[in-house]
C-alpha cells in the first residue's frame, strides 16, 4: 500500500494519523464482537420484552401486555420478593465477615497466609459443587443436624421447609463468598496511608477510636464498593437455586434469575421471559448507578 | 509477668479461633473428599465420621461408569483454553488500540466497551440463545465458546496495564523499523504477562464455574461441561450421595492443584475481577 504513493511526499502529520488508524484496526475485532453478542442482544432484549415469542412461531408484538401480566403473576412477584430477601440478607453478613477478617488478616503475624487460604479456599470451588455438597450436609440426616442434633436435640429440614430454605441458601452465599470481599477489604485496608494511623497514635488514640475515626470513614470508598458489588451480584443468582431447590419448595427459593430461565427454556415464554429480565436489568442498573453518585459524592468530599 | 502470660493466653486463644473457624471454613470441602471414599451407609452415620472407615475406592470408578465424566472433563478445559486465548489476545489487542492511539471516536467506543459490563447476564441471555441458534451453533463448541469469548472487563483491565507502559519503548521500535502489529506482538504482549496470567486464570476459573449458558445451548449428553454434566447427574442419581461426592471432587481436583501452585495470581485475579464494578 505504501509503495504505491510517494513516500517523500509525506508530512509528518499524515504519517502520525495513519499510524492512529491502527487503533482502529486493533479494536475493530472487539466491536464487532460486542455488536453482535453485546449491544444488539441488548436491543432485542427490550424488543422481545413487547411481544409474545414461544420459538417456534416468529415474536407477535404486544406492547406492554407483558409487563401488565408481570405485575399481577403471583409468581414473579414471589420471585421478586424472594430475590430482595436474598441480597439483603446476604449482603449485610457478607460484609460484616469479610471487614472482620480483613482487619484480622492485614496484619502480620506467623503463619498469616496459611490461615487466610482456609477462609480463601471456598471462592474458588465451583457453584454446582458447593450446592451438591451442601445439599448432602444439610440432608435430615446429614451432618449438620447430626452436630445440631446431639448438641441441642433438634433436626430441622432445612431445604424442604418454606421458612428455612431461603435462610440455608444465604448461609451458603455467605460462606462461599466472604473469602472473595475479604481480600478487596485488605486491598482497601493497605491502601489507607501510614500516616494517619502514626498521627492517631500521637494524638493517644485507642485501637477502638482509631477503628472508628480512622479506618471506618477511609475504608468507605470500598465498603460501598463491597456493598453494592454484592447486592448486584445477588441479584443475578441462579446456580444455589437452580441446583439445590429448582426454586422450591413451592417457590421459597424461586429468585428472578431463576424465573427468567424458567420462563424462557422450560415454559418456553421467551417474551415474557425477557420482559422479567428487562425489569431485572432497570434495578441493576438503578444499583449501578447509585454506586457512581455515591462514589462521587465521596471523591467530591475528598476534594 | 502475670501481664506477660495474659497476652500470651489471649494470643493462643486467639489462634486457635481463628484455625477453628478457618476449618469450619473448609469443612464441607474437606466433608467432600471424605464422603467420597465412604461406604454408602456411613455417609449420615452419627456421630459424623471425617476419615472414611473402610476406604471405598470404588466410588470414584463405578461413579465415572454412570456418567461420562472424562467427556465432561475435557470439554470444560477444551471451552476454558479456547474462551481464555481469544480472550486474553483480542483484549491485550483491543487495550493496546485503545491507550496507545488516537482515532476518531476512540472515546466513545471505549465508553461503548464498558456499558457491556453493566448487562447483566440475563438479559441478553435469551436473545443470545436466538442467535446461537439461527448460527447453527447449539450444541456445538462455537456456541459454548464464542459468545463468551471476550469481556469488556479484559478489555478495561489491559488498557488501563498497557496505559503504564511509556510511549518511549513503542518510539524506540518504531525507529528500529518495527511496524505497528510488530510492536503489539514484540513489545507489548511479553510485557503484559502479569496481568495476563491474573486475568487468565480468572476467565478459565469463571467458565469452568459457569452453568447456565452451557446449560442453554447444550442439549447432547457428550457436549456437556463438567458444571453441567454435574448438575445433571445429580439429577439422575441424586440420592446416590457417594457417586456424588466422588464426581464433585473429581470436578474439584484440577482447580484445587492449579490453585496450589497459582495461590499469588489467583488472589490477584479476585482483586481485579473485583474491580469489575
Amino acid at each position: 500500500m505504501s509503495a504505491a504513493l510517494p513516500s517523500q511526499k509525506h508530512s509528518r502529520w499524515n504519517i502520525y494519523t495513519r499510524r492512529q488508524l491502527w487503533g482502529l484496526v486493533f479494536v475493530l475485532p472487539v466491536m464487532i464482537f460486542f455488536a453482535i453478542f453485546a449491544f444488539y442482544p441488548m436491543i432485542s432484549a427490550f424488543y422481545y420484552s413487547l411481544t409474545d415469542y414461544n420459538l417456534i412461531s416468529p415474536p407477535v408484538f404486544v406492547g406492554l401486555k407483558g409487563y401488565e401480566r408481570m405485575l399481577q403473576d403471583e409468581r414473579f412477584l414471589i420471585a421478586l420478593k424472594n430475590t430482595f430477601v436474598y441480597a439483603f440478607g446476604s449482603t449485610l453478613p457478607i460484609w460484616l465477615i469479610s471487614l472482620g477478617l480483613a482487619l484480622v488478616f492485614v496484619r502480620d503475624f506467623r503463619g498469616r497466609n496459611l490461615v487466610r487460604v482456609l477462609y480463601f479456599a471456598p471462592v474458588i470451588v465451583s457453584g454446582v459443587v458447593v450446592s451438591m455438597v451442601w445439599r448432602v450436609i444439610y440432608h435430615p440426616y446429614g451432618p449438620l443436624n447430626a452436630v445440631l442434633g446431639s448438641l441441642l436435640g433438634i433436626a430441622p429440614t432445612w431445604l424442604t421447609s418454606r421458612s428455612l430454605a431461603p435462610l440455608a441458601i444465604i448461609g451458603i452465599n455467605v460462606w462461599q463468598s466472604v473469602g472473595f470481599y475479604m481480600i478487596i477489604f485488605i486491598a482497601g485496608l493497605q491502601e489507607i496511608p501510614q500516616e494517619f494511623y502514626d498521627a492517631a497514635k500521637v494524638d493517644g488514640a485507642s485501637p477502638r477510636q482509631t477503628f472508628w475515626h480512622i479506618t471506618l470513614p477511609l475504608l468507605k470508598p470500598t465498603s460501598l464498593f463491597v456493598l453494592v458489588i454484592t447486592l448486584i451480584n445477588c441479584f443475578q443468582a441462579f446456580t444455589y437455586q437452580y441446583v439445590m431447590t429448582k426454586g422450591g419448595p413451592s417457590d421459597a427459593t424461586n429468585v428472578i434469575g431463576l424465573y427468567v430461565y424458567q420462563s424462557a427454556f422450560q415454559y418456553l415464554r421467551m417474551g415474557y421471559a425477557a420482559t422479567i429480565s428487562v425489569t431485572l436489568f432497570v434495578i441493576i442498573m438503578g444499583l449501578t448507578l447509585l454506586q457512581l453518585r455515591l462514589v462521587r459524592t465521596e471523591e467530591a468530599g475528598y476534594a | 509477668m502475670l501481664e506477660k502470660i495474659g497476652r500470651g493466653f489471649l494470643k493462643l486463644s486467639s489462634y486457635t479461633l481463628l484455625i477453628f473457624c478457618g476449618l469450619l471454613m473448609i469443612f464441607p470441602v474437606l466433608w467432600m473428599l471424605s464422603s467420597s471414599l465412604k461406604m454408602p451407609d456411613k455417609i449420615f452415620s452419627v456421630p459424623v465420621q471425617l476419615i472414611p472407615n473402610p476406604v471405598r475406592f470404588e466410588n470414584y470408578t463405578e461413579a465415572i461408569e454412570l456418567a461420562p465424566l472424562g467427556r465432561y472433563f475435557l470439554n470444560s478445559i477444551f471451552v476454558g483454553f479456547a474462551i481464555t486465548a481469544i480472550s486474553l489476545f483480542f483484549s491485550t489487542l483491543a487495550g493496546f488500540g485503545f491507550s496507545k492511539y488516537r482515532f476518531w471516536g476512540s472515546k466513545a467506543l471505549f465508553i461503548a466497551v464498558l456499558s457491556t459490563l453493566m448487562i447483566p447476564f440475563q438479559v441478553i441471555m435469551i436473545p443470545l440463545f436466538v442467535i446461537v441458534r439461527n448460527f447453527g451453533w447449539l450444541n456445538e463448541y462455537a456456541g459454548l465458546i464464542i459468545p463468551a469469548a471476550i469481556s469488556g472487563f479484559g478489555v478495561f483491565l489491559m488498557r488501563q496495564f498497557i496505559l503504564s507502559i511509556p510511549d518511549e519503548l513503542l518510539d524506540a521500535a518504531r525507529i528500529d523499523g518495527a511496524s505497528e502489529p510488530g510492536i503489539f506482538w514484540y513489545v507489548i504482549l511479553p510485557l503484559c504477562k502479569p496481568p495476563l496470567t491474573a486475568l487468565g486464570i480468572f476467565t478459565f476459573l469463571d467458565n469452568w464455574n459457569n452453568l447456565l449458558w452451557p446449560l442453554i445451548v447444550v442439549t447432547k449428553v457428550e457436549m456437556r461441561t463438567i458444571a453441567l454434566g454435574l448438575t445433571e447427574y445429580q439429577t439422575v442419581h441424586g440420592t446416590s450421595y457417594h457417586y456424588l461426592m466422588a464426581a464433585a471432587t473429581l470436578a474439584t481436583i484440577p482447580i484445587l492443584i492449579l490453585f496450589v501452585f497459582l495461590q499469588r495470581q489467583f488472589i490477584r485475579g479476585v482483586l481485579i475481577s473485583g474491580m469489575k464494578g
